[in-house]
């Protein structure tokens, strides 16, 4: 009984410094939030890259287009080729005709320009949705199919998933040096703020260890600070990035650029879990790392004998 | 031959120090091979020029530092053996005050004397219920929704004793608790002192008020460059014998008004209850 008495004693403690505080609190909270944020956007969006790489390797996807001059039959001569291409998993033809229509339902809206005289499928080309087997033959498999009679183009975006590629190893780093350098900043400006509240209570704590108060009941309300204000920027932290993920999704959504088709990004909830599970852990640790450095000056000072 | 008759003191011994000494790290020695013991109920005085040692023995008794060499036991316990975990239950069979009162500013007068049991994780009852006893024995009742910055430094020093009796210490310190006080407030915290020893209560007084100890009758011991005087310490044939009751100066008459009106059956009252803090702290 004792010892709840003492915890709630210790919360209302706490809560009380928080708020005769506040200033240092939201300074506080603010930055271990920024860190956070930073971190958690730099995950998900690792995240959402490494999610379209790893598509990319387990369906590589090539597409081929044929010179629209090419005959039918010579057509099909490439269509064989393609089958017969041990390194091909799947193929599809698409005919002038389908292209044509797609070319419709792309222009929905515009359809105006199909009013000439001559805008027929004809106009367009014959072409090859392949998915590949593996992602290594990528490269080998686009070179050999530029060198087929009839081939206009291939492309096999390799050089976007490239891009990808470099930029997801980029935040990769990034993400470990934000990881670092925020993690610091942020036990740094926590250590300072329950510093503040340690030294204006100097006093009180001096009173209380010639009382006799435990070290856990004068440690408890700072450490019970330090997890409060980790535990805020956590929760402020999760709702942000929430937030921002959603937005940049609905964006994605709306945009008429390639990207579109390539990021297809995952539902948040798929995130969500994992997310709010690493800051509320990231700011326990943070909180007690900070609060704990913060009064060992002052409260573990005595040099009792351990025997 | 007849062998000379020893006297055998029967009573118990609250603090001993046995050949203690403490030199700091910068080489300074606070304590020089000192000896003494203070008897459970014995009222002491501790004096001596600045520097003689009395806050080094103050702080060794709460065990704020270790003596470099020798032994050191309160209620028969060696405190070199208190685990560094149970120096803080140790502590709470000692109360303690000190000339600057220690109040805490942000707190009334109940406030800061129920602090001493919150921190202890007593019940509300019993904070209450003590609490007011505590501040009725130091005729505090009526201040008791007071700060301590209205209040005048004999209150505020009342309040910080009441503090320290409230969880029923052993030994209670007071490190010069009338240095900041008039002659008046200076005689009144003395009364007080006396009453809480006359309940069972070990009482050290560290002070430069040489004639206010005097007046008291009570055993003085003298430091000098951390030695014990025993030239200038009172107490007949040394400073392990206390005066007898009968010598002292009748307090409650010297202190007058203010004595006659603390109601000592509430200071007893404050004691039958648990004058022992056990070493668990009242769990």
């Amino acid at each position: 009984m004792n010892k709840l008495r003492a915890f709630f004693y210790i919360l209302k403690l706490s809560l009380e410094n928080l708020v005769k505080n506040w200033h240092m609190l939201l300074a506080s909270v603010f930055v271990l939030f920024t860190g956070m944020y930073i971190m958690g956007s730099l995950v998900l969006t690792s995240n959402s890259i490494s999610g379209i790489l790893s598509e990319q390797a387990e369906h590589p996807e090539v597409e081929i287009i044929c010179r629209s001059a090419l005959s039918d039959d010579d057509a099909l001569k490439v269509y064989r080729a393609i089958l017969s291409d041990e390194r091909v998993s799947r193929a599809h033809m698409n005919t002038k005709a389908d292209n044509f229509a797609k070319m419709k339902e792309t222009f929905k809206g515009y359809e105006d320009i199909f009013q000439y005289e001559d805008a027929d499928s004809n106009l367009l080309y014959v072409s090859f949705d392949i998915t590949l087997k593996s992602a290594s033959a990528l490269e080998n498999f686009s070179a050999d199919m530029r060198k087929v009679y009839g081939v206009e183009e291939v492309q096999d975006n390799d050089s976007i998933y490239k891009y990808f590629r470099a930029i997801s190893n980029f935040i990769r780093m990034g993400s470990i040096v934000a990881l670092v350098v925020l993690g610091f900043l942020s036990i740094l400006l926590t250590v300072n703020t329950i510093r503040l509240t340690v030294v204006a209570r100097k006093k009180e704590l001096r009173i209380m260890r010639d009382l006799g108060a435990s070290y856990a009941f004068m440690r408890g309300p700072f450490i019970a600070e330090g997890v409060t204000i980790g535990l805020l920027s956590a929760v402020i932290s999760f709702f942000a990035v929430r937030g921002t993920y959603n937005y940049v999704a609905k964006l994605m959504q709306r945009t008429d650029s390639v990207l579109r088709d390539i990021i297809k990004l995952k539902p948040f909830s798929e995130y969500s879990h994992g997310l709010i599970l690493s800051f509320i852990l990231a700011g326990l640790a943070i909180g007690l790392i900070a609060s704990m450095f913060a009064i060992r000056k002052y409260i573990n000072t005595e040099r009792d004998d351990d025997k | 031959m007849e062998q000379p008759q020893r006297a055998v003191d029967r009573r118990q011994t609250m603090i001993l120090f046995k050949d203690v000494s403490k030199v700091y790290g910068n080489g300074v020695t606070a304590i020089n091979n000192l000896s003494l013991r203070i008897y459970k109920d014995e009222f002491v005085f501790l004096m001596g020029a600045s520097g003689a040692g009395k806050s080094t023995l103050i702080k060794l008794l709460m065990k704020e530092e270790d003596p470099t060499s020798g032994k050191i036991s309160v209620n028969s316990r060696d405190l070199s053996m208190i685990r560094r975990g149970a120096v803080q239950r140790y502590r709470r069979q000692i109360g303690v005050v000190f000339q600057d009162f220690r109040l805490l500013e942000h707190k009334t007068v109940f406030g800061n004397v129920a602090f001493a049991m919150e921190i202890m994780g007593k019940s509300r009852k019993d904070i209450n219920e003590k609490v007011e006893a505590s501040l009725s024995l130091m005729g505090l009742s009526k201040k008791a929704d007071e700060y301590p910055r209205n209040l005048s430094g004999g209150e505020q020093q009342r309040v910080a004793l009441a503090r320290a009796i409230v969880n029923s210490p052993r030994i209670l310190i007071a490190d010069e608790p009338t240095g900041n006080l008039d002659p008046a407030n200076a005689e009144q915290i003395m009364y007080l002192l006396e009453l809480i020893n006359s309940q069972g209560t070990t009482v050290i007084v560290a002070t430069h008020a040489q004639e206010m100890a005097r007046k008291m009758g009570r055993r003085i011991l003298y430091l000098d460059h951390g030695t014990r005087n025993d030239n200038m310490s009172s107490g007949g044939g040394g400073a392990e014998e206390a005066m007898a009751a009968g010598d002292r100066v009748n307090i409650s008459s010297a202190f007058g008004e203010f004595a006659a009106n603390v109601q000592e059956e509430e200071y007893s009252g404050l004691f039958t209850e648990d004058n022992s803090v056990s070493d668990e702290g009242g769990k």
